[in-house]
């Protein structure tokens, strides 16, 4: 018989402590889903309880992106239809799926796994920048750098934009073409409203109008 | 800056009349475009802005109730030497106060020597700050003479500094806690040297020697770190930033 301390047997309480940890997961909303589990019916709770674990054996980084994957390369690093020279590069596998989500980008990607922040002590060693400098000094068979260009899309928060200076950095001597997202004014902002911040990167970022004739 | 959960997170603020404040800014992370939002600009490490919070009713942990931001440090955004020496400020400011004990000289010092970090005063910059943060600290590095014989430190001689006294001996004095053997033309610049604040903005006439400047940030960290008994983690960040050069993925 398991410790009915508090009113909930020991299963119950433990299943609560680890829904619980997760993020945006309160002890009321571990509470509700205990109990949603409960009342289901076993055969859905025991699919979660396998999805849970596959996700944790089969899901792995691929070797060339760092992204996950079941299958290595993944899927986009192994699609032919894609941009092989052009590679985006994001903090973390969820940044990808946002710009994924875009249909915007064809080209494949590098996930960092982080960003540089040295008063948390995350250093470069840290990330996957040795593997991404590796694929940007690749050669193609007539010795032209393989990789053309790389985007470096990290956020555009302190530690963001250091790891970007420090892989330009790294990159410079590549050949590599190097670009940054662009920053400044949303589409359906308002200047009346924009912040300051917004508004000086706008300024200082400010593009060319190509003109059509 | 510490994520707290999916929109919130635990920062600390350096505030001019309050000192440090740690703070629980929630819903931070949702980046507010609108200058009229409760956070209007990025909440970033040296982001310079005006602030409200609460005062904590138990505990140390302030609620941000308001940020606007003056300067997001574009400058500092585009230099990889500017956002290092931003860090190890950041870093020895938060080792070296305690939470709510107010200095707004050491933030005014603050803001000028991260407005040189991305000039040619930068090293000069860093190391007057490193200097000025002891001092407000209470830690005031004692270089003139030395502290076991009084014997002013002469130009040529070659001294020793004591980190875990922010003091310098002469080589021949008997000193029993661990030392780090210095020129005396070091030990005579860095007490010399002036406040960011007072730094000129143009560019010096001399480049300052940058292994000189080095070495004087080494022995003011090392104080720092015997003093508050903590190892700085942005530490190795020094040889980067004065030996730009010679950088490396394995700092």
């Amino acid at each position: 018989m398991g410790n009915t301390r508090g009113g909930y047997s020991t299963a119950v309480r433990h299943l609560m402590e680890l829904l619980g940890r997760l993020p945006g997961v309160g002890s009321r909303s571990a509470e509700r889903m205990v109990f949603h589990i409960l009342k289901g019916s076993a055969d859905d709770a025991l699919a979660l309880a396998r999805a849970i674990e596959a996700v944790k054996t089969q899901v792995r980084h691929c070797s060339i992106c760092y992204h996950l994957t079941e299958s290595d390369p993944c899927e986009i690093c192994a699609d032919p239809s894609r941009d092989q020279t052009l590679i985006c590069v994001v903090e973390q596998p969820k940044d990808l799926f946002q710009i994924e989500s875009t249909g915007a980008f064809h080209g494949v990607y590098h996930v960092l796994l982080g960003h540089l922040a040295p008063l948390d002590g995350i250093l470069p060693g840290d990330l996957t920048i040795d593997a991404l400098v590796a694929r940007a000094t690749e050669k193609s068979p007539d010795a032209s750098p393989r990789i053309k260009e790389i985007i470096l899309a990290t956020n555009p928060t302190m530690d963001g934009d250091g790891t970007a200076l420090y892989l330009q950095q790294q990159l410079a001597d590549t050949g590599v073409t190097i670009t940054r997202l662009a920053r400044g004014m949303p589409a359906g902002g308002q200047i009346e409203h924009a912040n300051k911040a917004i508004l000086s990167d706008a300024i200082s970022g400010r593009t060319r109008i190509q003109s059509s004739q | 800056m510490v994520d707290y959960s999916e929109t919130s997170q635990v920062v600390t603020l350096l505030t001019r009349n309050h000192g440090l404040v740690p703070a629980l800014a929630k819903g931070v992370r949702k980046l507010a475009v609108r200058s009229a939002s409760a956070f209007g600009g990025p909440l970033d490490l040296l982001a310079e802005g005006d602030v409200v919070f609460l005062p904590p009713r138990s505990g140390e942990l302030a609620t941000l109730t308001a940020w606007g931001v003056l300067n997001h440090q574009a400058a500092m955004r585009r230099d990889l030497a500017a956002f290092y020496a931003g860090q190890i400020s950041c870093e020895f400011t938060i080792a070296l106060l305690s939470p709510h004990d107010p200095h707004p000289e050491l933030f005014d010092q603050i803001t000028a020597a991260v407005g040189r970090f991305h000039t040619a005063q930068r090293g000069l910059a860093l190391v007057a700050y490193l200097k000025c943060a002891l001092a407000a600290a209470g830690y005031q590095a004692r270089l003139e003479a030395c502290c076991v014989c009084g014997q002013a430190v002469r130009p040529g001689a070659r001294v020793r500094f004591i980190p875990a006294m922010g003091a310098v001996a002469c080589d021949s004095c008997p000193i029993h806690s661990p030392t780090i053997p210095v020129q005396s033309a070091v030990i005579l610049a860095l007490h010399r040297l002036v406040p960011p604040a007072q730094l000129p903005h143009r560019p010096p006439d001399k480049p300052a020697d940058a292994a000189a400047l080095l070495l004087a940030a080494n022995l003011l960290v090392s104080q720092c770190q015997a003093t508050t008994d903590r190892r700085l983690r942005t530490a190795g960040l020094l040889e980067l930033f004065f030996r730009p050069r010679e950088m490396r993925a394995d700092i």
